[in-house]
This record gives C-alpha cells, structure tokens and sequence, in this order.
C-alpha cells in the first residue's frame, strides 16, 4: 500500500516499535510555514521531549515505551469527585476505550486523556488489525485543529497497542438527538465549517476517511468538531488499484459505492458529509435505508435516478440497477432533482446554503465539489456569520463521556442501533407453557 | 392426563374458582379483579397491579408482563390477539374506561405529527379545514375505520411536512419552557410581594405601638400639650418615612426582578458575535506550494486507459488526484533540513486549561 509523505517511515516504526516519538513531520505546504493554530496538535511531542531529557538512551525502543506508558494512567484526575467505576468509556469488537490522565509533572498538570487498547484480533493472530493499523497510521500524520490528535502509542505488557487519544466530550449525534437544543443556521454552518476543514486537511494529506458520520464527528468542551475515527481510512488509491466499496455507514454511503465501485474518490467523504448537513438541519437521518437495497431507493427518491445523462458511465459499474419503481417502466425515472426540490426540504439554509449542499451531493461523483471548493462557497461568508466554537450548544452536564468509546460496540461501517435486540431467545416462553389444568 | 397430575390440577382449578367467586361476591371488581392471562386473583395476591400495552390494550397482571416480555418482544397471549408487544411499552392505565386511555394516546400521537398553528395557515378557513381533516383522521384511528389509508395519510403527510412539524414541534418546546419559566417567576413575586405586605405590616403595628406609648408618656409631662403636638409630628413623619421606604422596596424588588427576566429572553434568541475578522476558508493554514505548481494534465501512457476508462471515471476516480500527489510526494522533503530546529521547539508550552483542544476562531 503506498502512504502518503513520509508515513512509510512513520507506520514501518509504529508497527515494530510502538512508542518512538513523534518526529512531527510538517507537510510542505505553504511555503514551510506551520500553520498558526497548533499548539496542542503538538501536545505530545512536546511532553515526550521533556521526558526524553532525563539522560536516558533515547534509541532504545522498550525503554522509551516504558517512559510514555508511566506518563499516563488510567482512572479519572480526581478519582475522589466521582466514582472510578465508570473509567471505561467503551469498548468495541477490536478496542477498549478507557478514560485516563497524562500524569501531572512538575511544570503541567494533570490532563485527561482517551487511551484506546487494541484487542489482540484473533483473525489476524501473526499482527494487529486493520482497523488499529490504519488508525495509527493516519493520525500521526495528520495534525490539524479539526482532526483528534494522536497525542502518543505505547505497548502494554501482553503487547495491545495502546492509543493516546485526546479526550472529547461528546458528538454530533448527541447533539441531533438532543430535542432540548435548538440549532440555529449558524450553529449548523459552524460545524460544517470546522468539519469541512477537517475533512480538507485529510483529502489534502491524499487520506479519504471512508466513515464520515454524525457520531464520528465529536466535539471538545469547548466546541470545537474534531473528526474521529480513521478505522476505515485509507490513502487515496494508485490508478488500476482496486478499493473495496463496502466502507461507509450506510446512511451515509454514496450511490457509486451501493453500484460496487472500486475506483472512487474524495467524492465519497463529501457525499457523506453532504447527509451530515442535511440531518443537521432535519434533526433526523435524511436517507436511513433499512437495507442497502432500500437505501439505494430512498437515494433515487430523494436525489433522483442515476441515468447515462445525469451520470455518463453509471450503467457500466458493477453493479448498478435502478429500484423497480423508479424504471420507466415501473413508474417513470425521477429526474435529478432541481433546486426547487431542495429549497423546499431545506429552506432555512437559504439558497446559497442549498446551493452548496446540492454541490455536495450530487449522483454523479465528479461533478460533487471538492472540500477545498466547498469551504469557498458563498455561503461560509454570509449572514448569519458562523457561530464561533465556544459559542455552539453543547449538552450539558457529563453525560458525553461515554460517547468517546461508543462507536466502538459496532462494527465499522455498521448502522447504531441495529441488531440490539436480543435474537437468543432460549427459555424464552418457558413460563407460559406451563398448564394448570384449568383449561382442561 | 397422569393421574397425579390431574388430581392437582384440579385442587388448583377449584382454589381458582373459589377465588373468582370470593372476588365476585365481594363485588368490588368483578372479572376485573382476575388477570385474564394467568388468573391469578386480587384474593390471592393483594398486590396485583394490572398493566396495559397501547398496541392492543389488552389487560393483564405485572407479573405476566414479566414472565412473557422480559426475554425480548412475543406475542400477546390473549387469544386471537396477534400483536407482538414489548415490555417497556407496557403502562399504568390512566383512564378507567379503556377506549378514553386508547383515545387520549391516538390524539397525543396526532397531535405530535399535526402540529401546524394557525399561523401557518393563510386564512381562517383554510386552517378550519386543516382542522377538521385532523379530527377526520383521528376519528378514524379511533374507531379503525380505514386504518390502512388513513395511516397512508398520516405518513404523507409527516413526509411532506417534515421540517415545519420539527419547526413547530421546537417551538412548541420553547414556549413551554418560557411558559414554565414565567409561571415560576410569577410565584415568586407573589411570594415576594406577600413578604413585602407582611413586612410592612408588623412595621405598623409596632409603629403604632411606639406612638400610643409616647403619647402616654407625653400625657404625663408637665407641658402635655406641646409633648403631645410633639409626638404626633413624629408619628407623621415617621409613617410618611415608611411609605417611602416601601414604595422604594417596591420599586427595587420590581428592578431585581425584571433583570433576570430580560436575561432570560436575551438566552432564548442569543446573538452569536459577530466575528471580528474576515472569513477565511482555511482558518490560518495556507494551501498554497513553494516549490512546485500543478499542471492541468501530465502526459503518461499508464495513465491514458485510466482516464479514459468508463467505469473508473463512472466512479468517480480523479487521474489528477494521482498526479497532484505523485508531484507532492516527489517534492515531499524539499526544503526541509534536518539541522533545522523542529518547528514544535519553538512553540510556547501548551495551555493548561484546555490542554488537549485548541480554540479556534471561525
């Protein structure tokens, strides 16, 4: 698999030592300069220097993992404030997400940290998962305000991989689902804008993250959106290489994936992104398939049916069929959808923010803007200017806490919520059987 | 039947009509006072507390919803009742008569998806008939006529008006909410006020009390006269004293009072503030490159079939993205010097409050 800039030496270290500093590597654009806003994104290196002065053999990789695993501790800064009983934050098919603290030294407090131990998967028994590796590789490359920021690795004792993670409060979906909040369009725009940059800063680093989605979308305490969850991301693709097109929540998932493309794009994050503006606005998923069949329906529904006109090419990808009631046959094809259609469902946008969106979600994958090119709409600069972070509804109290670990109880790519109900149902009707004769 | 089996079963059934009849003598509750599902009878278990599902209303003990829905949703077990329930569905009746409580929960649903005012509405009329459709429909839920076209009905509509039943319904939120919030402000002034009343009250009386003292006081002076005139003028000018002190209270009270008041609806439509500087789409990072420039297309054999390659371009695939990023990597390290201090070392320590997020103006 080919990497971006500098991450085949970055992964090959992580691989076989986890726990090497950082070297922060700064991508070359603008003119060598460091962007401005970057003082955390450092956080780690910062405090791994400070450590690696204690005279000791810096090229010595056990060592060097036993100094970063003393620097964190699991367990909450003020374990007396509340009990220590809820320190897991989550825990998933490949990882535990536990609560922690970086440990408090002479010259910085203490503060909470997110350690994600990853399971020793028992399908890949000669390695780590995908999930954990692809994790560690894309976070130490990227380094942006609205990216979580990888503040260290380490290896436990029965060799998991731990990641050090900074701690966010809570994410998009608790946001959405809380009726108590209302959102004003500069609120909305607020996220957008931060998630946009996120999601540029990645496409910029050739990265396309593959499961964009309000629950991987999370915020800091003070409002800040980060983008979570790079289980499923992945280097953009060399020509005649084939990805896989079961990625993406399926919510979220563009047409092009459901027809079984393997040659996609940065269009896909867009697409997904595209669906998060839309529940931002609606408070409820836009297009929640039921199955990937029904998702395709609700897509051609709400969007229009993919025909050689609106998307040249559509009819030659593997798996491309239109829902049988949207063939000219069955009931007419429903044309690409205008503007008017859009400006119904979302008028609070207002018509540069629907402009946009449309941009954003457009069948045909090369005609979606890039984000670059999003974050240049009109709409951005417009009244009513965005909400500034610490300005946004949060939820209140803790409750967020948990939320950091959540998405992890499914499986990548899987729908929330799905599949809960208990399908054992042994012993189930035991007691109903029981007769006492009354009947006969 | 073995016969050990049915002897029991038979002392069972008899304790069980000997309880039904115990439970209709009594008279209080006739067949109600049995758990149609297990037959358990109020006589045998005073505690019985009988539960109901708003899927079909059927009637049955705690102790059934237990032992039937705590493994996950099944069946009703009333015969000839096919509807699959679940345990957190099941609730206290409110209403004696089950066709109140099956109305009340139809109109609450209604209510939920048909919440349009009459504001939406251009005229009078047209929100009369909107109205009365509304009360068609629920008419029909109640009594299950047509409830196919009817439930059609109710999502075509849920369909179509989606965004404004979310408007209203957070809006519908909000004024309760301010409702509540004026309620308890009104009680607390009436408190207040009560307090106030009291206050000036007692101050009264004891001012009162004062001044008969001093005119018995006066009256036993030698110049009684004079000391009385004396006392009186006290008395006035201290009574007139007290109402402006009230008054005053008053006024102060209603100042304090009203602050928070505003405060509150200053919350309810907070203004963002306006940002200061221009927008800048890439918040301070800069996306331009020193040392080399895209060109528009790059001539490669390898990459003539993948640029014209139907299903990959179908897919949405960008040739140029493999190009820009062949140019990136090959230029990746220029201008980067290992000598060079790291770009962190020059940075300041890493706020303590915030430590792990940094604040970002939009």
């Amino acid at each position: 698999m080919s990497a971006t800039a500098g991450s085949s030496a970055s992964s090959s270290t992580t691989g076989a030592n986890p726990g090497i500093p950082l070297t922060r590597r700064t991508l070359p654009f603008g003119n060598g300069h460091t962007p401005v806003p970057t003082s955390l994104a450092d956080n780690g290196d910062h405090v791994q220097r400070k450590d690696d002065s204690d005279g000791s053999d810096v090229d010595d990789p056990d060592d060097l993992n036993a100094r970063t695993k003393r620097k964190y501790t699991k367990g909450k800064i003020l374990p007396a404030l509340s009990p220590a009983s809820n320190r897991k934050l989550g825990e998933g098919a490949y990882a535990v997400v536990n609560l922690g603290h970086r440990r408090a030294t002479s010259t910085e407090l203490a503060v909470p940290v997110a350690i994600k131990k990853m399971k020793v998967n028992t399908e890949f028994r000669d390695g780590l998962s995908m999930d954990a590796i692809r994790e560690v590789k894309y976070l130490r490359e990227l380094h942006h305000p609205n990216i979580i920021a990888l503040l260290d690795v380490f290896s436990s004792k029965s060799q998991n991989l731990c990641l050090v993670l900074e701690f966010l409060s809570s994410d998009m979906e608790m946001i959405i689902k809380d009726s108590s909040l209302t959102l004003s369009m500069a609120d909305v725009k607020s996220w957008m804008l931060m998630s946009l940059r996120g999601l540029w800063w990645c496409h910029k680093a050739f990265v396309l993250h593959r499961d964009i989605k309000p629950n991987n979308l999370l915020l800091a305490s003070n409002g800040v959106l980060k983008l979570a969850d790079f289980g499923l991301a992945r280097s953009f693709a060399d020509p005649y290489r084939p990805m896989t097109s079961n990625v993406i929540t399926r919510w979220y998932r563009p047409p092009e994936l459901f027809y079984g493309a393997k040659f996609y794009s940065s269009s896909v994050d867009i697409f997904s992104l595209g669906l998060v503006f839309c529940e931002l606005m609606l408070r409820t998923p836009f297009l929640p398939g039921n199955t990937d069949l029904h998702q395709l329906e609700l897509i051609c529904q709400a969007l229009g049916t993919p025909t050689e006109e609106n998307w040249p090419g559509v009819t030659g990808l593997p798996g491309y069929c239109v829902p049988q009631a949207d063939t000219p046959a069955g009931g007419g094809a429903i044309k690409e959808r205008g503007k008017d259609f859009f400006m119904n469902t979302f008028i609070a946008a207002g018509e540069p923010g629907v402009e946009l969106l449309m941009r954003m979600i457009r069948l045909d994958p090369r005609k979606r803007c890039s984000a670059r090119e999003a974050l240049d709409a009109p709409w951005f600069s417009q009244e009513p200017h965005p909400t500034i972070p610490a300005n946004l509804p949060k939820r209140g109290g803790g409750k967020g806490i948990e939320k950091v670990g959540s998405d992890l109880k499914r499986k990548a790519g899987d729908l929330f919520n799905s599949n809960t109900e208990e399908t054992n149902g042994r012993g189930k009707k035991v007691a109903r059987k029981l007769d006492f004769g009354g009947g006969g | 039947m073995p016969s050990l089996k049915s002897t029991s079963a038979t002392v069972m059934s008899a304790a069980i009509a000997r309880a039904r009849e115990n439970a209709i003598n009594r008279g209080s509750g006739d067949a109600d006072e049995i758990c149609p599902v297990c037959k358990s009878s109020r006589y045998l278990n005073p505690n019985m507390r009988f539960l109901v599902n708003p899927e079909c209303y059927h009637k049955m003990c705690e102790s059934c919803v237990d032992r039937l829905f705590s493994q996950g949703p099944s069946q009703c077990p009333v015969v000839g009742c096919d509807k699959i329930l679940r345990k957190h569905k099941f609730r206290k009746q409110t209403f004696e008569d089950i066709k109140v409580e099956r109305e009340v929960d139809v109109r609450k649903r209604i209510s939920k998806t048909f919440n349009k005012r009459q504001e939406d509405f251009p005229s009078l009329k047209e929100f009369n008939d909107y109205l009365e459709e509304v009360e068609t429909v629920t008419f029909n839920l109640i009594n299950s006529l047509d409830v196919a076209a009817t439930e059609a009905k109710i999502v075509a509509f849920e369909q179509s008006n989606k965004s404004t039943i979310l408007q209203n319904a957070a809006k519908a939120a909000q004024e309760a909410q301010f409702m509540q919030a004026q309620r308890e402000f009104e009680r607390e002034q009436h408190r207040r006020a009560r307090e106030i009343e009291a206050e000036a009250e007692a101050e009264e009386k004891r001012d009162k009390k004062e001044h008969q003292a001093n005119l018995i006081k006066a009256l036993q002076a030698d110049d009684a006269d004079l000391e009385i005139a004396k006392v009186n003028k006290l008395a006035r000018k201290k009574s007139s004293m007290r109402k402006e002190n009230q008054e005053r209270r008053a006024k102060e009270w209603e100042a304090k009072n009203n602050a928070p008041a505003f405060q509150f609806m200053a919350n309810l439509n907070r203004q963002s503030e306006e940002p200061s500087k221009p927008y800048d789409p890439l918040d301070g990072y800069d996306d331009t490159d020193k040392y080399f420039v895209y060109r528009e297309k790059y001539e490669n054999p390898w990459l003539e079939e993948a640029a014209n390659n139907k299903s990959m371009l179908a897919g949405g695939y960008i040739v140029q993205q493999y190009c820009e990023r062949a140019i990136f990597e090959a230029f990746s390290g220029v201008g980067c010097f290992i000598e060079d201090p790291s770009p962190s070392d020059e940075q300041s320590s890493p706020s303590l409050d915030t430590p792990m997020a940094d604040a970002v103006a939009v």
